[in-house]
Order: C-alpha cells, then sequence, then structure tokens
C-alpha cells in the first residue's frame, strides 16, 4: 500500500511555475483556459532522459544544467493531485488552490490578479510534492513534470479514474464517533495543529486589511501627487525666488509619487504571493488534518473490533459459568419449547468460540493497520513539518526582502529628496 | 537563565495590559529557552529593542524623541549590541529633532512651553497654556487668546492678523468640559497653534508693536481689566468711520464718511486714474493667486485628513498582525516537539523578530500618521484659515475703495450742480433782462411774465412736497452724516426741503440758497477728500505690505512642510528598514535542511 521510503541519495528538484497564459480551446472558438509554465530544474537523470526521450532530434536537451519546460493548465494539477492521492492515501498531499467557481461565472478567471495568485499557489503545490521524500518519488510527478504527451497521457486516464466514494460515506458513517484512546502525541498534534490554523488564519485576515490600507495611501499619495503638481503650475509664474520653491515641489512630488507606487508594488507582492502563501499553509494544515482523521478512523476500526470481541469473550464465560446467557425469559421461554438448555447452550458456547477465533485475527490485523496509519501520520505529520519549517522560513524571507527592498528604495529616494530641500 | 524572569528584559506580550485571552502570557514557553540572541548576527545591523511599552511611551508620551534618538545613535554606531531599555527611558522626551513648527525656530522668542490645569485669578480651575517670552512667563486661556486675536482683527483692520484653532463646539463643551486628562489631544493641538500663533503675530510688526498685543505677554496684567480699559473698550463699531491704522484715535471728520457696504455702488462708471487703477490690478492680481492658493490647499487638506485616517487604520491593523506574529512565535508553529528543540526555537526566534519589525511598523506607522496631522493637515487648515483672514483685509479695502470713489464722485456732482446752479442763474437774468426789454415795448409778453412768475412759484411748491421721500425721512439724521446720503442725486436734506431740481425750475433765492449750501457742503467734502486720499494710500501700502507678507509666508510654508515631512518620512522608512533587517538576519538564522 505504501511505497517505501527511498532514502536513496538526496536529488535536488526546484520547480517554478510562472507565466500565466490564456489559451484559445482547440475546437470551441470561445473557449479558453490559462497555462502555466512550469520550468524544473534537477539533477536527477531520469528526468532528462524521458525528456531526451520525446525530442530525440535534440540532442543536447539531456544535459543536466538544463531546464525542462512545459505548460500545464490547472486540470491538469488536479489529475496529478487526484492520482498522487490514490496512490499514496497515507500521504499528506499539498493542497491545491480553490476551484473558484465563483470567479468562473463572474468572468474574472483571466485577471491578472486571479493568475498570479494561483500560478503562486501552483508553485506552492509542486514544490511541497517536490519537498515530500515518497511523492516526489512519483512516475507519475515526472510525466507531469517532463512529458511532452501529457495531453494524451490524460485524455486517455479521463474517466477511467476510480473514486473514492466508498471512503467518503464510510468518514461520514463514522462522523460522530470518536477514538476512546487517542495517544499522547495526536492529542497534541491535534492542539497545536488547531491554533496554528487559527494564527494563521488570523494574520492572513489581517494582512488583506493590511493590504487595502495600503492602497488606500497610495491612493491618497497619488491624489497628493496631483494637488503638488496644481502648487507646482501655481507657482511656476514668478520671481527667482519662485522658482526655488517650483524645483523643491517638484522635487517634494517625485518622492510622493515614488511613494505612492512603491506601496503599490508592496501591497501586490503582498496580496498575490504572501497572503497566498498562507492561505495554502491553512489548506496544508487541513491535508494533514484529514490525514490524521484518516488514521483516527483506521483505529476507530479497531476499536469496535475489539469492542466486540471482548462482549463475544464475557459472553462465552458468562455462559460457561452457567449464569446469565440471555435473560430469564428466553431460558424460560426455551424451556416452554421443549429445547434442551443444556445443548442450546453448548451450541452457543461453540459458536461463540469460533465468532471469537475469527474476531481474534480481525482484530491483530485491524491493529496492525491502525498502527502502521499511525505510524505512517506521524511520519507524515514530521514531513509536513519539516515541509512547513522550510516554506515558512522562505515565505519569511521574501516577505522581509519585500519590506527592505520597499524601505530601501524610499530610503534613497527621500534620502535624496530631503537632500534637495 | 529565563527571560521572563528578569524585570528589565523586555515584555514580549503583545497581549499584556489587554483581555486577551494570551494577556497573562502563554505557557507554552520551554524551560531553559533565555531570549539569547547570538551576537554574530547582530555585529554590524544596529540591535534596537525595545517593548511594546516603551514604544508607546515614545508614541504618546514625549513627542517621538527616543525614535529620533535612537535612530541617531545607530547612525553614529553605538558600540553595544544590547542596548538596556531603561536607558532610553531615562533620555529626555521633552526635545525632538523632528522639526515640527513648533521647534523648527529655534530662536523663536515667543512660545507655548506648557499647557494645562492652572487657577486664574479669580480662583477657577481652567485650562491654561503658559507661554514664555523674554524670560517672562504667563499664562493665558483659550478664551483669552480668542479675545485677543478678536480685537487685533478690529483694532488693526489693514494687517491679516494670523488665525487660532477653531472653538469647539459648544455642545460639547457643554456635555464634556475640557479637562487636562481627558482631551489631552485637543490641548496639545491647541498648544501647537497657539504657539504658531503667537509667533505668527510676533513676525508682524503691527501686532508686535502694539499695545494689546504686549500686555497679553504681560504677566503683571490682568486680561479681563485689558479687555474693559482703552484702546479695547473704545473700539468704534464701524471701522470704515475711523483713521484706518488706528481706529480708537478720535477723529471727528472720519465720521462724516459715507458709510458703505459691500454692495455699495462706487458711484455711476467711476474712472480711475492710471495709478490707482494699477494698484486695483495689482490687488486683483493677488487676491487671484490667493484663490488659486486655496483651490490647491482644499484638496490637500481634504486628502491629508484621508491619509490620516488611513494610516492610523493601517496602524492598527498593524498592531493587532504584530500581536499575532507574536503569539505565533510562542506556540504551536511546529507540532512534533521530538529531536527539532533547535528548530523550534530558531523559527520562534524568526517570527518573533517579524512580529517585532511589524510592531516597529506599526509605531512608525503611528507617529507618521501623527505627522501627517501636525505638519500637513493643520498647517495646510491654518493657511486656508489665512487666506480667509486676508479676505476680511481686502474686503475692507475695497470698502475704502468705494468710500474713496464715492467722495470723490460726489465732489465731482456738487460741483458740476454748482455750475449748473450757476449756469441757470446767468441763463435767468439773461432771460430776465430780455424780457424785461421785451416787456417795457410789448403788453402782451408782460402779461406772459406776469402769468409765468405766479406758476413757477406754485410748481416749485407743488414739486416739493412729493419729493420728501419716505427713504429720505428715515435716513434723515443730524448734520454732515448725511452728506453722502442719496446716491443718484446727492442733495443734502438740510439745504432744502425739496429734491434736486431742475436748475430752471428754482427761484433765484433758492438757487442762491442751494449754492451756498453745496460750497459749504464741498468745503466739507474736501477735507473728506484730503481725508480719504490719506486713508487710501495708507491703507493701499499697509495692506499690500500684509499681502506680500503672506504671499511669501505660505510659500515659505510649503517649503518647511516639505522639509519636515520628508524627515518624518525618512524616520519611519529608516526604523522600519533597520527593524526589517534583523529581522531577515533572524530568519537566515533558521537552519532548515
Amino acid at each position: 500500500m505504501v511505497e517505501s521510503l527511498n532514502a536513496g541519495l538526496p536529488r535536488q528538484l526546484s520547480i517554478i511555475v510562472s507565466d500565466p497564459q490564456k489559451q484559445r480551446g482547440e475546437q470551441g472558438k470561445s473557449s479558453f483556459y490559462v497555462t502555466y509554465q512550469i520550468s524544473t530544474k534537477t539533477d536527477d537523470k531520469s528526468y532528462h532522459e524521458a525528456h531526451f526521450k520525446n525530442r530525440p532530434h535534440d540532442a543536447a536537451a539531456a544535459n543536466e544544467a538544463n531546464i525542462i519546460v512545459v505548460h500545464r493548465r490547472y486540470s491538469d494539477f488536479l489529475l496529478l493531485q487526484s492520482i498522487l492521492s490514490q496512490d499514496h492515501a497515507t500521504c499528506v498531499i499539498p493542497p491545491l488552490p480553490d476551484k473558484k467557481v465563483f470567479q468562473y461565472i463572474a468572468g474574472d478567471r483571466f485577471s491578472q490578479s486571479f493568475t498570479q495568485k494561483r500560478c503562486h499557489s501552483l508553485q506552492n503545490f509542486l514544490r511541497r510534492i517536490s519537498q515530500h521524500p515518497t511523492l516526489s518519488q512519483s512516475q507519475v510527478l515526472m510525466t507531469f513534470l517532463v512529458s511532452s504527451d501529457w495531453e494524451a497521457y490524460r485524455r486517455s486516464l479521463s474517466g477511467s479514474l476510480g473514486n473514492n466514494k466508498e471512503e467518503v460515506s464510510d468518514t461520514f458513517m463514522n462522523a460522530f464517533k470518536t477514538v476512546h484512546n487517542q495517544s499522547e502525541e495526536f492529542v497534541e498534534i491535534k492542539e497545536k495543529s488547531d491554533k496554528l490554523d487559527h494564527n494563521v488564519s488570523k494574520i492572513d485576515k489581517i494582512f488583506h486589511r493590511v493590504v487595502k490600507k495600503q492602497d488606500s495611501i497610495s491612493e491618497d499619495y497619488s491624489k497628493f501627487s496631483a494637488h503638488l503638481q496644481e502648487l507646482q503650475e501655481l507657482v511656476a509664474s514668478n520671481s527667482s525666488e519662485d522658482d526655488e520653491l517650483r524645483s523643491k515641489v517638484k522635487l517634494f512630488n517625485h518622492g510622493i509619487s515614488q511613494l505612492s507606487y512603491g506601496l503599490k508594488d508592496l501591497s501586490k507582492f503582498l496580496d498575490y504571493e504572501y497572503i497566498v502563501d498562507l492561505k495554502d499553509l491553512e489548506h496544508y494544515i487541513d491535508s494533514v488534518n484529514q490525514t490524521v482523521r484518516l488514521k483516527d478512523q483506521k483505529q476507530i476500526d479497531y476499536e469496535e473490533l475489539s469492542d466486540y470481541l471482548t462482549r463475544s469473550i464475557n459472553e462465552k464465560s458468562n455462559l460457561i459459568s452457567g449464569y446469565g446467557g440471555g435473560n430469564f425469559f428466553t431460558s424460560k421461554l426455551e424451556e416452554l419449547a421443549g429445547i434442551n438448555q443444556e445443548a442450546a447452550r453448548r451450541e452457543k458456547i461453540s459458536k461463540l468460540e469460533t465468532k471469537i477465533t475469527s474476531l481474534t485475527t480481525e482484530v491483530d490485523s485491524a491493529k496492525e493497520v491502525a498502527d502502521a496509519f499511525e505510524r505512517e501520520a506521524l511520519k507524515e505529520v514530521g514531513i509536513f513539518e519539516e515541509i512547513k519549517t522550510k516554506e515558512l522560513k522562505a515565505s519569511l524571507a521574501s516577505l522581509a526582502d519585500s519590506q527592505i527592498e520597499f524601505y530601501k528604495k524610499m530610503l534613497d529616494t527621500w534620502t535624496k529628496v530631503e537632500e534637495g530641500l | 537563565m529565563n527571560a521572563f524572569d528578569e524585570s528589565d528584559e523586555e515584555d514580549n506580550n503583545p497581549f499584556s495590559g489587554t483581555n486577551h485571552l494570551y494577556a497573562s502570557g502563554i505557557a507554552a514557553v520551554h524551560e531553559g529557552q533565555d531570549d539569547f540572541v547570538p551576537p554574530a548576527i547582530l555585529t554590524d545591523i544596529q540591535e534596537k529593542e525595545e517593548s511594546r511599552e516603551e514604544l508607546m511611551n515614545q508614541l504618546f508620551g514625549g513627542e517621538t524623541s527616543n525614535i529620533v534618538d535612537s535612530q541617531q545613535d545607530s547612525v553614529i554606531g553605538l558600540q553595544s549590541e544590547y542596548r538596556e531599555p531603561s536607558l532610553e527611558r531615562e533620555q529626555p522626551q521633552s526635545e525632538s529633532r523632528i522639526p515640527t513648527f513648533s521647534s523648527q525656530i529655534e530662536d523663536r522668542k515667543i512660545k507655548i512651553i506648557d499647557a494645562g490645569h492652572f487657577r486664574d485669578a479669580y480662583g477657577k480651575y481652567a485650562i491654561g497654556y503658559t507661554i514664555e517670552f523674554a524670560g517672562k512667563q504667563v499664562v493665558r486661556r483659550y478664551s483669552e487668546f480668542d479675545t485677543l486675536r478678536h480685537a487685533l482683527y478690529r483694532l488693526l483692520p489693514t494687517v491679516i492678523v494670523p488665525p487660532i484653532p477653531s472653538k469647539h463646539p459648544l455642545i460639547r463643551y457643554f456635555l464634556n468640559p475640557l479637562s487636562a486628562e481627558k482631551d489631552i489631544r485637543i490641548i496639545e493641538r491647541r498648544k501647537r497653534l497657539l504657539s504658531l500663533f503667537l509667533s505668527n503675530c510676533y513676525a508682524v510688526e503691527e501686532i508686535r508693536e502694539h499695545v494689546v498685543f504686549t500686555k497679553f505677554l504681560d504677566p503683571e496684567q490682568n486680561w479681563r481689566n485689558v479687555i474693559n480699559s482703552p484702546p479695547i473698550s473704545i473700539i468704534p463699531t464701524n471701522n470704515l468711520l475711523a483713521p484706518p491704522l488706528q481706529p480708537t484715535k478720535p477723529s471727528p471728520l472720519h465720521l462724516l464718511l459715507p458709510n458703505v457696504t459691500l454692495s455699495s455702488n462706487r458711484g455711476e462708471d467711476y474712472e480711475m486714474s492710471e495709478e490707482m487703477l494699477e494698484k486695483e490690478r495689482w490687488f486683483k492680481d493677488t487676491e487671484d493667486i490667493l484663490k488659486k492658493f486655496e483651490k490647491v490647499l482644499q484638496p490637500l487638506e481634504k486628502t491629508s485628513k484621508q491619509n490620516r485616517v488611513h494610516f492610523q487604520s493601517l496602524a492598527s491593523s498593524l498592531a493587532e498582525l504584530g500581536a499575532y506574529y507574536n503569539a505565533f512565535s510562542l506556540e504551536g508553529n511546529i507540532l512534533t516537539i521530538k529531536d527539532k528543540l533547535q528548530l523550534v526555537d530558531e523559527l520562534s526566534k524568526g517570527i518573533e523578530k517579524v512580529g517585532q519589525a511589524i510592531d516597529v511598523n506599526y509605531v512608525s506607522t503611528e507617529i507618521v500618521s501623527e505627522h501627517v496631522m501636525t505638519l500637513i493637515e493643520e498647517p495646510v487648515a491654518e493657511m486656508l484659515q489665512f487666506i480667509v483672514e486676508a479676505r476680511y483685509v481686502l474686503r475692507f479695502r475695497a470698502l475704502k475703495m468705494t468710500q474713496f470713489c464715492i467722495v470723490d464722485s460726489t465732489i465731482k456732482k456738487r460741483k458740476a450742480r454748482i455750475n449748473a446752479l450757476q449756469e441757470a442763474q446767468e441763463q435767468m437774468q439773461r432771460l430776465e433782462e430780455a424780457l424785461r426789454q421785451n416787456a417795457e415795448q410789448s403788453p402782451t409778453v408782460a402779461q406772459a411774465v406776469k402769468n409765468m412768475d405766479n406758476n413757477g412759484a406754485a410748481t416749485a411748491g407743488s414739486a416739493s412736497s412729493p419729493n420728501q421721500m419716505p427713504q429720505n425721512k428715515e435716513r434723515g439724521t443730524n448734520g454732515w452724516t448725511d452728506l453722502f446720503k442719496s446716491k443718484g442725486s446727492h442733495r443734502p436734506r438740510s439745504s432744502s426741503t425739496a429734491k434736486e431740481l431742475a436748475p430752471h425750475l428754482l427761484s433765484d433765492d433758492q438757487r442762491k440758497e442751494e449754492v451756498a449750501k453745496i460750497t459749504q457742503e464741498l468745503q466739507k467734502l474736501n477735507e473728506c477728500f484730503k481725508l480719504i486720499t490719506k486713508d487710501i494710500l495708507q491703507v493701499n501700502s499697509s495692506v499690500s505690505n500684509s499681502f506680500q507678507h503672506l504671499v511669501s509666508y505660505l510659500k515659505d510654508r510649503f517649503s518647511v512642510i516639505f522639509k519636515s515631512f520628508a524627515h518624518v518620512l525618512l524616520v519611519w522608512l529608516k526604523d522600519s528598514l533597520l527593524a526589517w533587517q534583523n529581522a531577515r538576519a533572524m530568519i537566515n538564522n533558521i537552519q532548515v535542511t
């Protein structure tokens, strides 16, 4: 069920998703879609070989330094995700950005802000997969990243992929059951992931507000700049002292408009990248929770079974000791019906014995499954942890970088402005 | 050991002092993890450790001095990596190095050094502003500033009196009288603007040397007495009927000048001399410039107000954000702790630094918002008030001009009338002469002359009664004040009950009487003309002085606004940059595999 973790040579797999392009559909004149360019850089030979295979005429393509470029659309990502999630049921599959049905209706899905955000989110998705020890080994991933025949591949698969409806209903039936003996580790994991989720979503929300405020400040300064332009014209007329003031107004205005642009750029970064990172992290936490729930499911199965087993054993021992074994009325009824109580009792005991034997093996295997799931879940949480930490570092770093870039640039601009004033 | 046991360490709990869930700290701090920051990271980047409390102090306590101070320090390059927070607390909070309007003129002669509760001469508590001038201190209330300004406005009609902050709504005052504790913002604002008012007054010679102004600055003077004594108590109700530069100086002749309003006609198509026209054009141009300034300033004021509000709400969002980052750094950033203590620690510190950077952003944003108000919004509003004040002066000058035109055109009309009367007299004499000669020869003519005389007398008599118009009666007062009353036909009521009639309809006696009256009037009018000509000269020169002063003041103001706001922005940018660079260093320190 689960691929053994390939502890083989560590390899580098860095992926950039960029350049969303609006494309016209093949048949329908009015159908458009957006493709994203995926650039992969890797030292894994097999990638280059696979890439090379497709285009034998291009001999230089197999070079490891080369960047493999393919174009995929959102539905391709969905397919990849669905294959991976069925192949690796215990893994935490990174989430994809929302389908955003609303934007489809509103016709907004080709806007820059929409595709840029989605592009960044798709990159997060692929990076997470590439950092996952199991998922990154997937052949499907390689095909996705490399193959020029993906289109055909996808078409042949479409419709023939099973779905996991069963699991969903199963999960639903047990939705109100909880695990009795949750291990301490998982109690803590749950608690912490809740807190993490809470914090991240709060930060996400507030950042949203910050972006809005920054935008309105940027707006203010562009208005400001217009007023200053008028002032500049007003003092344009007269004396030499006016000339001095005019050049001051001009300089100040330059600073103000730069500030306006700078703020806008900063807001754009926050909106298109940092907030997307936060959102993706929230979704990723959801995925972890799903995996943990799946583990819980298996544990509940085991607990139910062992419960049943315990009850059967109790019943059996009651029968053997002669008490109970059905209530007073049942035994009275059986007596009246002329059933030989002793024989009936023996029969029941032997039935229970067979049941207990089969249950015992089932409980054992359920326990094995549950334990395996628990191990896998723990491992997955660990992997999530690593990827998340890397991601946090990267996103915080780019946040800080963008802030530093903004402040540095503004500092330069305004230092010059101040000198001139 | 544990950083949280030591009181002089920073308190990172962003929620302390609030009702928040985390107000009393978060338990998820690991034993033995102290707040040591590896010095290697921070040697080249100046560390600026500031607790929230201190930041708040800087923000609302002293006038942001610390931010500037520490900024300066870091520019110089303080050697210690770790600044003791207490050091910063000890630094004087009073002097600010940000050039605000209240401190940019270092050699300012007058300033308000304090504002707060005081007990006035009658034992009542009130908010007083302590003015320091010439080594003396005097406490005045807002209402006293208000009366000073009003007195100056009336005493110096040709001078643009600097504005003071507007009164606050009376209803609010009744509901909630000013108290030093509650309305610190209003009081601070008034302190700033009143201080500016005094300096602006001091810059104007007419005001600086005015006795009322010097009395205001004199601690020996009880302001209530000053108000109730000359010159304030004898300010004439109508500035136009008094010497323009010194309305309180008695001048009976000024009372004879026509009382005009803006709707008064300057006299039909009054033609001014070329010299005067040029003066008029100059004032018109100046007025236009002011209008243009106003057109720029009004939207500027509005935008800066919005800008301040936006900055404030950005600051409050950032405050919240910083708090969540700090909470985030203390808990829940890792799910499985085993084997990863080091990582947890590094990550926490990275996040914490980001939180701190956002906190710094918050505080400096708050400061920017404060300065948007004090450096842009208030000065711009003040400039607009100045322009409104300038309008009053312009209006005064226009009224004075109207007076001049009326006097001049009245004189011309009177002279014309005298000429007409004299001509008519001569004509009549010639006619009579001819008639008399003819009548001697012809009895028919003699009869006609006789009839004519009778008719003439009757006409004159009947014409007089309907001309006693109601408005003439109403307007009628005694003496020379009526000199200019009726506009179209300037006929002093005292001279005759008759309206100005065609000269040939009057009798000889009437004509003579009128000529005598008008000649008498002309004498007065000529005196008035001399007076108003002098007035106009004085008014023009004083007003144009005042306007040149204003225009250059406005221009200076812009320069000052630019310079000081650029400085404020720089402080904001520097602080934020530094904080983010610190955060970046800590993020770099997170070791990921």
